[in-house]
């Protein structure tokens, strides 16, 4: 009984050191993933402003975007946000992305609009 | 377990200009905030004696706008935010059981830096005549204005900003991450609550005002042309930067007045808080519509009716879960044991006056009626009903009730009582004649007025009234110098207190609680003591108990900033290099000394616990 409990203690244990191994791999798999992706997204960005065939007010929208998901890959990738005990900064931040944004779109309306 | 040795105990002045301690941080912000609430009175005296008869000439127009805008910038600046990080630092890491704040040598960066901010901005008085543009300081007057008045105001703040931002980080951070266990959020005191929204309101408003000043000072010391509209330039965007930040403001001035009137009307109704979930959802749902509704402060600005329709709404929303905070406090009265101290007292009379001050608000919200009452005295009588009649008089139900936490005395009950008379009468008196007075026309930051316009009467009683608070004021020093001559040490528990501030013997060790308690519901002293166990549970054994080490680097590393402050003012860039260089320097030595603090060993702690003093 005692012998079965230690084996199975074991084998537990390895289970866990394996998926432990796994996630590790996992996230190696998704920094490389998203370190190519960024390098792209730059060069993407670059090409998108020397090039003559895209329009300027297009491609300055167009880079915007690629900085928002540059942003998340940094966050959530590099930053680890994804993982646990990070709710409180993902609150923060979110609050704050959230008033800056009113803030700058509602500025913008009142002085730049009319 | 290692000991680190180079702990050495520093006494008298060294002690106060090197402590990490947040009691001790408490005490300075409580004196230095007195001090300025105290200068900031005298201005506000010294007009009132001005408008007490038509065309008067006790001061003249140029010091009339110094005064009006000094006593603004102070009140807001130096005497109400200090005040409130006073209690703050008290406070907060007693209710939450801490040991101390996440980052107790920030905090004294934070409280130094507040200080020679403050410092540089009076030191104007002295050196050829303050600012005189309004604490909000609007372009273009304020960058046209001749002198270095307006300079003062822009570096002073600028540096006092700094101190404030730093503190309300650290505050976020501790209530996260320092609760004792069992203190879940929910169980937080509403003192706790509010000051973890000001804090987050803090970090999220006071950056607007940090870019606002430095485009003020790059306009003023620098010659640039953000607000010059001959250059492409636009005034608005001051007016817009500064209300983003200014109206988020008053509700970092007022939340804590929330949260302290929320403590006293519980503990001295012998009841719980009614409404406790939603207390706490209005203070973060104020906190959050805060941000939506800066426009309000330019419906004349003529930003169109769509633009002030939307803040029109976006303001009048704010009354809701403000008139919640008022039902619930009464709610909790009802039926409860009713205590009238000194404290319960000032909390009562808070109720019916912040709820004068808020319909005005409902009224100014309207932009249609708010053309009538813009820049008139009506709005004068406004906002001081909710600063004065609401913030004020929940510090000094604060500061009554805090006391013998913080000085280990009792405030004298009675005196407390005049204090409350005299200031309570002395303030409907200065401020209600005042909504008369700019529905009359009387326009607001006139030095003087004719006679013959039905102003005279109203005037003169609202300088009586001003008088009547400023005799309030004095008794209360009256009756802190009476306690502090009197050598009887408080209990520790003079209110039969709910919440865990109470829970440690006076004076408080330098270490809060000898074991950290475990908290096992809301009010967490009550649910002991209706359990009849009478004191916390411990959370864990004693042991040694780590503290922090003292530092002198904050405070010179403000004197730097005070240095470099006045070499911007005068564009004097040796001083305003050599100023920056000494943060520098002190930057660099906080980080290259290794300082892992100190124990308390455990011996210590069991002799004091028996002892009687932890």
């Amino acid at each position: 009984m005692a012998d079965h409990q230690q084996k199975s203690d074991k084998t537990v244990h390895r289970h866990e050191a394996l998926q432990k191994k796994l996630a590790l791999k996992e996230e190696r798999k998704h920094h490389n993933v998203s370190f190519i992706m960024m390098i792209l997204l730059t060069l993407v960005a670059f090409y998108a402003i020397s090039s003559d065939k895209i329009g300027d007010s297009f491609a300055v929208m167009f880079i915007l975007v690629l900085a928002v998901v540059q942003v998340f890959f940094q966050l959530y990738i590099w930053m680890h946000l994804s993982h646990k005990g990070h709710e409180f900064p993902i609150w923060g931040m979110a609050s704050g992305i959230l008033i800056a944004a009113i803030t700058v779109a509602s500025l913008m309306g009142m002085i730049w609009t009319s | 377990m290692s000991t680190h040795a180079s702990h050495k105990k520093r006494t008298g002045l060294m002690d106060w200009l090197t402590t990490v301690d947040h009691k001790k941080i408490g005490i300075l912000y409580l004196l230095s905030g007195g001090f300025f609430f105290l200068i900031g009175g005298l201005e506000a005296i010294l007009m009132r004696i001005q408008l007490i008869k038509p065309e008067n000439d006790f001061v003249s127009a140029e010091m009339f706008n110094q005064l009006l805008t000094m006593h603004g910038t102070t009140m807001i600046f130096l005497a109400a935010m200090p005040i409130i990080f006073a209690f703050m630092n008290a406070i907060v890491p007693l209710q939450i059981g801490a040991r101390d704040v996440a980052f107790p040598y920030v905090n004294a960066v934070g409280f130094w830096l507040f200080f020679f901010g403050g410092v540089l901005l009076n030191m104007s008085w002295f050196l050829g005549g303050a600012p005189d543009a309004g604490w909000t300081a609007y372009a273009p007057l304020s960058t046209v204005s001749a002198g270095h008045g307006v300079d003062f105001y822009v570096l002073g703040l600028q540096i006092a900003g700094a101190g404030t931002l730093a503190g309300g980080i650290n505050f976020l951070v501790t209530i996260i991450n320092m609760r004792a266990p069992g203190m879940t959020f929910m169980r937080m005191p509403l003192f706790t609550w509010a000051s973890f929204v000001t804090s987050g309101l803090i970090l999220f408003a006071f950056p607007a005002l940090t870019v606002g000043f430095f485009l003020l000072m790059f306009e003023r010391v620098f010659g640039a042309h953000f607000f010059n509209a001959d250059m492409g330039g636009n005034v608005l965007i001051w007016e817009h930067i500064f209300w983003i930040f200014g109206h988020p403001e008053v509700y970092i001035l007022i939340l804590p007045a929330f949260g302290i009137i929320s403590e006293i009307v519980s503990t001295f109704s012998k009841k719980r808080l009614f409404g406790y979930s939603a207390m706490v959802f209005a203070t973060v749902l104020i906190g959050f519509l805060g941000f939506m509704v800066w426009v309000h402060h330019m419906f004349t600005v003529g930003l169109g009716a769509v633009a002030n329709s939307i803040f029109a709404v976006a303001t009048m929303a704010i009354a809701i879960p403000t008139g919640v905070k008022i039902f619930n406090w009464i709610f909790t009265m009802w039926g409860g044991q009713i205590r009238f101290t000194a404290p319960m007292l000032f909390a009562v009379g808070f109720i019916p006056t912040f709820v004068m001050g808020g319909v005005t608000g409902v009224m100014l919200s309207v932009p249609a009626a708010d053309y009538q009452y813009h820049d008139s005295y009506f709005v004068v009588a406004h906002f001081h009903y909710v600063i004065v009649g609401g913030l004020v008089l929940g510090l000094f139900a604060g500061l009554y009730y805090w006391y013998p936490r913080m000085f280990n005395r009792v405030l004298n009950d009675t005196l407390g009582k005049w204090n409350f008379w005299l200031f309570f009468i002395g303030f409907h008196l200065t401020f209600f004649p005042q909504h008369w007075l700019g529905l009359m026309g009387m326009p607001r930051r006139v030095f003087t007025y004719m006679s013959g316009q039905q102003l005279d009467t109203s005037n003169f009683v609202s300088t009586i009234g001003a008088l009547l608070m400023g005799a309030g004021t004095i008794v209360l020093f009256i009756n802190i110098i009476i306690s502090a001559s009197k050598k009887n040490i408080a209990s520790a528990d003079p209110w039969d207190g709910r919440t865990l501030e109470w829970a440690m013997p006076v004076p408080t060790p330098e270490y809060n609680f000898a074991q950290t308690p475990l908290v096992r519901g809301l009010d967490a002293l009550y649910v002991e003591k209706t359990a009849g166990n009478g004191k916390m549970t411990p959370a864990e054994p004693v042991g040694e108990i780590h503290m922090p080490n003292g530092s002198i680097l904050p405070f010179i590393m403000s004197v730097g900033m005070f240095i470099s402050g006045f070499g911007f003012i005068y564009a004097n860039w040796y001083a305003a290099g050599g100023g920056l260089g000494i943060v520098l320097i002190t930057m660099f030595l906080r980080s290259v000394i290794d300082d892992h603090g100190y124990h308390i060993h455990k011996e210590e702690v069991e002799a004091d616990i028996k002892g009687g003093r932890a």
